[in-house]
């Protein structure tokens, strides 16, 4: 069977030792919103448009789920890995 | 009277954001089959099972298994649409189950966060909800077979390929597929649409793995490519507007199962928002008689 049809089907299983530079821009937006993708004001209106919650009940909404995401990153040290900071919030 | 069945719902990152009308849909369909969903409040991403894994697995074990215990401590089971959210959510169940240390290391992390987790929570993909839980008999009572005529490229997703848990998901799919009289084509169909290749190198992505995967479908005459993975979704949608850029256009439509599953149970494409797709799916509503 060929490469195509049977296919590498997990190119990224192994750990590495320093995650390559790409994967900064993901995880920096994992740290700031709690997820991997932002959510803009047009997509709210959208999901509002169609009858559901403006903003889902997750970390999008929920500060105290982003503080212990942060938490996590601080304490395991993946903040440090990838150079990204994630302090405390103040007040 | 038929059993209400509940679950938590794990929407993961993706749908909320860029594909509303599948959380939509879902909620519609599930209603429907008289299915409750509660919220897993204060969810964060899985996290994914590529990037964070690699790049922090201890962090993405623990915030796997805060995401896990939320929906643990519902008593119900958790039902996730995302086929990488549940790769994550069965890998980290896995290693919890394999390693003591490791449970033990992760329960301390998430007493630190006031949470506790016993590891005992009963993961479930959409797949096996509709299939297994819901039935495909209780399924057929509700659904008409509106897609005949249709021809349906289903696009498994490779992380339903990985593990003893899932090997029989893709059986499944297809069985979900037939549900809605459509033909299923397609020669490709394990090949991967190319997300996590992505990371490194989206051109390559786009021209070694998605282009194939169209090239496939466009070869079967395909009117719709069907997938339950919000990753595939993405892929082969954006891997289309790149290559029309380049000049080569293939047009063809990607819809989330439960889209096709909400029309033939007799929901209007209008109601959970089918207009948003960047590629229209007007010449399938207009075979099937909802356009």
């Amino acid at each position: 069977m060929s490469e195509v049809e049977e296919g590498p089907l997990y190119p990224l299983r192994k750990e590495l030792p320093q995650p390559p530079k790409t994967f900064r821009g993901l995880i920096e937006t994992l740290a700031r919103v709690g997820h991997i993708y932002e959510l803009s004001d047009f997509t709210s209106d959208e999901r509002e448009e169609i009858g559901l919650e403006p903003t889902p009940p997750t970390a999008f909404s929920r500060e105290d789920a982003l503080e212990q995401l942060k938490t996590v990153f601080r304490k395991t040290g993946l903040d440090r890995k990838i150079s990204i900071s994630v302090e405390r919030e103040e007040g | 009277m038929v059993k209400k069945l509940r679950y938590s719902v794990f929407w993961g990152c993706t749908i909320p954001v860029m594909q509303p009308f599948v959380e939509k849909a879902t909620r519609l369909v599930f209603e429907a089959l008289n299915v409750e969903l509660l919220e897993v409040e204060g969810a964060t991403c899985c996290p994914d099972p590529e990037i964070s894994r690699i790049a922090g697995p201890d962090a993405w074990l623990i915030l796997a298994s805060r995401n896990m215990a939320i929906a643990e401590s519902a008593g119900v089971p958790m039902l996730v649409l995302c086929n990488g959210c549940y790769d994550t959510f069965i890998k980290a169940l896995k290693e919890l189950k394999e390693s003591e240390a490791k449970m033990g290391e992760v329960r301390v992390a998430l007493r630190g966060l006031s949470m506790d987790f016993k590891g005992k929570l009963d993961v479930r993909h959409v797949i096996e909800v509709l299939h297994d839980d819901v039935g495909i008999r209780r399924l057929k009572r509700r659904v008409k077979p509106v897609f005949k005529g249709v021809k349906v490229y289903i696009q498994y997703g490779c992380r339903v390929f990985r593990d003893e848990e899932t090997k029989r998901l893709p059986e499944k799919f297809d069985k979900l597929v037939s549900l809605l009289g459509a033909e299923a084509v397609g020669r490709l169909k394990r090949l991967c649409c190319g997300v996590p290749m992505m990371y490194f190198d989206e051109s390559r992505a786009v021209h070694e793995r998605a282009k194939l995967k169209l090239e496939d479908a466009k070869q079967s005459e395909a009117d719709v490519i069907v997938t339950f993975c919000p990753a595939c979704f993405n892929m082969l949608e954006k891997a289309q507007l790149t290559l029309a850029r380049e000049g080569t256009r293939f047009n063809i439509p990607i819809a989330n199962y439960v889209e096709l599953l909400a029309v033939a149970m007799g929901f209007e494409p209008d109601d959970f928002g089918a207009y948003m797709h960047r590629i229209p799916l007007d010449e399938v509503w207009e075979v099937v008689g909802v356009a």
